[in-house]
């Protein structure tokens, strides 16, 4: 059904934005926590270029980082923070935010710890999991305990986001601090979410870059912004850039 | 093991044997066993190349890999401890015992070898879990819990090593002649005593070698660990673990504690060759 609509829309962008040489394969490498939202972001770049074909892989930010500096053959990158950025070896195109993201404390199914504040976060006896702080979401859930001042004793610190919600959704861990976006679209639906309050939150920027001047990705970075992609982005949870 | 009585036993007939290979023939096989050669030992040269051996001794102390280390060190050996305990009986019974279900019961043993360790990570959840079978009532009952702890990683490695230990050690004790047991029971001994004063000495270097490879497959547990024990250093993140994690921060130090695995594999496999070695 989305697919009628937005193809309408589209279009005026196609004659916009043209295309690089027709039969190609973009590769884009995005952040774990894009894994819902970008499969219908690639449908509007199948539409405007329907003679390429599309490879989308998604791993931890910090770990697509170490992919590009081992060189691997991508076109765009889509990274969930700024920090990994500087970690690469050979400065990007010019990369610019496409969407934001925020924090969210995930809890257990029927919240049998009991926790009603990040504070509570700091109690003896409670399972708290977080990304591994080389991962956004691990750097910002980092920065928001110190923001709160709490000193919470960590279980694990997990490889990414989808990890540290998975332990949170068995009920293995009595709270893991994920993002916004990783609890609406409703994996582990009897997962409990807390929201942050606004004086400790923390906001995660979103960079997209295209590589080695890449046409097939300078296009897509170009969707990223457009009215359709930025649509679908905002209804998955994501922020305005 | 021995294999010399299988050789043909002169050497002017091998050579001959040897010698009458069309060369044809050959050819279509070394090129393929040489690209295996290359596809085996190229990724672990490019580890020696890659390695920055002027910081190996710094990358390896810091404190980061020495918490890992002395946590692999600490869980692989109380895994060895509990693999022999309890595997030297099983691997006993599965190569005397007569009842039907045995092969079935071997097969069983055999599951996690071929099992991907991260869905042993994820059975060992279900069973041991905060809201497993067996880890809910132990919460409930003892306030325990498993996951996130130390013994979470033992639990994990047992549960990949053991049957590495299990079927090595029963192709020693199959091979064991059944007279022992018979001139064991008729001078009195009690099957016990049968078991550790003559079945466990006669079967001690497959004991060894069965240990030595448990030991060596508990070193690289990887998936179910981070699965089931979580990743948090000095607790449950092990030299797998650390390189995994310092992979991103720290590669000098990732490639380090690579190395230093590598190392410990050749040397665990050097002390196993007469294993392998014709």
């Amino acid at each position: 059904m989305r697919r009628t609509i937005v193809a309408g829309l589209a279009l005026p962008l196609a004659l916009t934005a043209c295309g690089g040489g027709s039969g190609d394969t973009v590769t884009l490498l995005a952040a774990s926590s894009l894994a819902d939202v970008m499969p219908a972001v690639v449908d509007l770049a199948r539409q405007e270029h329907p003679d390429d074909s599309f490879e989308v892989s998604y791993a931890a930010s910090s770990q697509i980082v170490q992919q590009l500096n081992a060189g691997v053959d991508a076109d765009v990158a889509v990274l969930a923070g700024e920090g990994p950025v500087d970690s690469l070896d050979t400065s990007p195109g010019e990369s610019t935010i496409v969407a934001t993201n925020t924090l969210t404390l995930a809890l257990a199914p029927g919240n049998p710890a009991g926790i009603s504040s990040v504070e509570d976060l700091a109690a003896d006896g409670i399972t708290l999991v977080l990304c591994a702080e080389q991962v956004p979401c691990g750097e910002a859930a980092g920065q928001m305990l110190a923001l709160a001042g709490v000193d919470a004793r960590v279980a694990s610190y997990e490889p990414d986001v989808r990890a540290t919600l998975a332990k949170v959704a068995s009920g293995e861990a009595d709270a893991g601090v994920v993002y916004v976006t990783d609890v609406a679209r409703g994996v582990g639906r009897d997962v409990e979410t807390l929201a942050v309050p606004d004086a400790v939150q923390v906001i995660n920027r979103y960079p997209a870059f295209s590589l080695e001047g890449s046409t097939g990705g300078e296009d897509f970075v170009a969707l990223l912004h457009s009215d359709q992609a930025q649509r679908v982005l905002r209804s998955a949870g994501f922020g305005p850039p | 093991m021995s294999n010399t009585t299988h050789r043909i036993p002169a050497a002017s007939g091998e050579t001959r044997l040897r010698g009458s290979q069309p060369r044809l023939l050959r050819w279509p096989l070394l090129v393929p066993a040489w690209l295996a050669i290359g596809v085996l030992v190229l990724p672990l040269a490019a580890l020696l190349l890659r390695v920055d051996w002027t910081g190996l001794i710094a990358d390896v102390t810091s404190p980061l890999a020495l918490q890992a280390l002395r946590l692999s060190a600490v869980t692989t050996s109380t895994t060895l401890v509990i693999v022999v305990v309890l595997g030297t009986p099983l691997a006993w019974v599965l190569a005397r015992g007569v009842h039907p279900l045995l092969p079935w019961l071997r097969a069983l043993v055999t599951v996690p070898l071929v099992l991907p360790p991260v869905v042993g990570g994820v059975a060992l959840l279900a069973a041991w879990g905060r809201t497993g079978v067996l880890g809910g009532p132990l919460d409930a009952a003892l306030g325990i819990t498993i996951p996130f702890t130390t013994v979470a990683v033992v639990f994990a490695e047992v549960f990949v090593a053991l049957p590495f230990y299990v079927i090595s050690v029963e192709g020693s004790m199959r091979g064991l002649d059944k007279r022992y047991d018979a001139v064991a029971a008729t001078l009195g001994a009690s099957p016990v005593r049968m078991f550790t004063t003559v079945v466990v000495p006669l079967v001690a270097p497959g004991m060894a070698a069965g240990a030595a490879l448990a030991w060596a497959r508990a070193l690289g547990e990887f998936g179910a660990t981070i699965t089931f024990a979580g990743n948090f250093s000095g607790r449950t993140q092990t030299v797998p673990l650390a390189v995994f994690t310092a992979l991103e921060q720290d590669p000098d130090a990732a490639l380090a504690l690579s190395v230093l695995m590598l190392a410990i594999c050749v040397v665990v496999l050097g002390a196993l060759r007469s294993r392998w070695m014709p």
